[in-house]
């Protein structure tokens, strides 16, 4: 009896005739592809659904609207339906009808999740997994090519030469200065050790090394203090910047147009200096705590 | 309000007066960067009465002259009134090795005074230097006060 009246609708194109449930059924049925509808019936049973809503002419609550809206539609939706997305709509349904807008849900820390959640991704892939895993840290690796060749070349990682003399600086501060935690592990290519020579009495000793490169050179030199002496450091009027990595303050300044950096580790005074590039003396105190 | 319109005109001509003579001063200070020095240090070691004078020069490169030129001790009592004691020079045939190097970029060295007075407090003003046989550059610098 009913299959008979929802037939006689659907062919007459009525369907004011039938009950709410049973045009929420046929769209179901049309939704789910068991009872296909053309397009023109779906107009006109929700053309008919809309203006019996129109009849209940009353906006319900957010929370039951949407208790409504979870228990007839979103089973039958895919679930791609957000309630950020929906409760806007809400919102200004209700601002329409002259009540005061819903208070929205959305979470204002989201987008901050989401970016650190993104940054974080990111640094793993590229920082912290490739060197779990013994691999160079992404950030060191870079391409080069010509015409008919790509090789990748690591920029950060001194030639073995230099790496072997950076070694000999270690050994040396680590036996005067008892650590190594102040020596660099690069340096430009083709820098090579050219003198090293230790000091010291009862007031400090101190290890001073330089590497050349033709007519350039690099010199470091380290301090241990047991007392109250004060080491002063050549520079020039500009201001002296503050480069901190591993919560250690480098101070870089220049003298006689060459940059340098000296810091304090301890009681330990570091001094690099020489003909270096404004950008190599950031790389070079990168190093330092790569040992 | 002719007195504070004075008032405020004088408060406005200092304020743009005063940058400029800022400027000018600063213009008068040279910096002191150096081609020839990169750090130097200074300080004394007592041992018994000795007071020895030490210094550590480091050049921005192999220089033909590196260390101290002069070194002047003084002695004080009460660490209040000082008085010159002793008087090193590079140009003493006995300290010229002893104050000042060649061929070097970095020069540790001291020199003894054997004479100190137990109680008393020592000092020491050092003349640095660092040069290239023609020109250079020298740098004033007193130690610490130590006391025998």
């Amino acid at each position: 009896m009913q299959e008979a009246k929802i037939k006689e609708a659907v062919c007459q194109q009525n369907f004011s005739k039938l009950e709410t449930a049973q045009l929420e059924e046929l769209l179901r049925m049309d939704y789910e592809d068991i009872a296909p509808l053309d397009s023109e019936t779906i107009s006109a049973i929700t053309t008919v659904l809309a203006e019996r809503h129109k009849d209940v002419g009353k906006i319900k609550p957010a929370d039951e609207a949407f208790a409504i809206f979870k228990k007839y539609y979103l089973p039958t939706s895919t679930k791609t339906v957000e309630m950020e997305e929906l409760e806007p709509t809400l919102s200004s349904a209700a601002q329409s009808a002259g009540k005061p807008p819903l208070v929205q849900k959305t979470n204002p820390w989201r987008f901050v999740r989401n970016c650190a959640a993104i940054i974080a991704l990111i640094f793993a892939f590229t920082a912290v997994i490739p060197t779990a895993f013994g691999l160079d840290n992404v950030f060191t690796i870079l391409g080069k090519w010509t015409d008919s060749i790509f090789s990748f070349m690591k920029e950060n990682i001194p030639d073995s030469e230099t790496k072997n003399d950076l070694n000999d600086l270690a050994s040396v501060v680590n036996a005067v200065c008892d650590t190594t935690a102040v020596v660099p592990t690069w340096l430009p290519d083709g820098f090579t050790l050219y003198t090293i020579e230790s000091y010291g009495d009862e007031a400090c000793s101190s290890v001073f090394a330089t590497f050349i490169k033709e007519e350039q050179r690099i010199s470091f030199q380290y301090t241990t203090l047991y007392d109250d002496q004060t080491i002063s450091y050549e520079k020039d009027s500009s201001c002296v910047s503050i480069y901190t990595t591993n919560s250690q303050p480098f101070y870089i300044m220049n003298n006689d147009d060459s940059v340098f950096c000296t810091w304090a580790s301890g009681n330990i005074e570091c001094h690099i200096f020489g003909d270096i590039a404004p950008d190599d003396i950031f790389k070079i105190i990168d190093s330092i705590y790569t040992n | 309000m002719k007195k504070l319109t004075k008032i405020l005109a004088v408060i406005l001509v200092l304020a743009l007066l005063s940058p400029s003579v800022a400027a000018a001063a600063v213009d008068t200070v040279q910096p002191l960067s150096s081609a020839y020095l990169a750090s130097y240090s200074v300080y004394l070691i007592i041992s018994g009465t000795t007071v020895r004078s030490h210094f550590r020069v480091t050049g921005m490169s192999v220089l033909e002259e590196i260390g101290a030129k002069e070194i002047i001790l003084q002695e004080s009592p009460d660490g209040v009134t000082w008085t010159d004691v002793a008087t090193f020079s590079y140009t003493d045939p006995a300290y010229a090795s002893l104050m000042i190097a060649s061929g070097k970029q970095v020069f540790n060295s001291n020199v003894p005074y054997e004479d100190g007075i137990e109680g008393y407090y020592y000092r020491a003003y050092v003349t640095i230097w660092g040069g290239d046989g023609t020109n250079g550059d020298a740098r004033y610098a007193y130690t610490t006060v130590k006391q025998i």
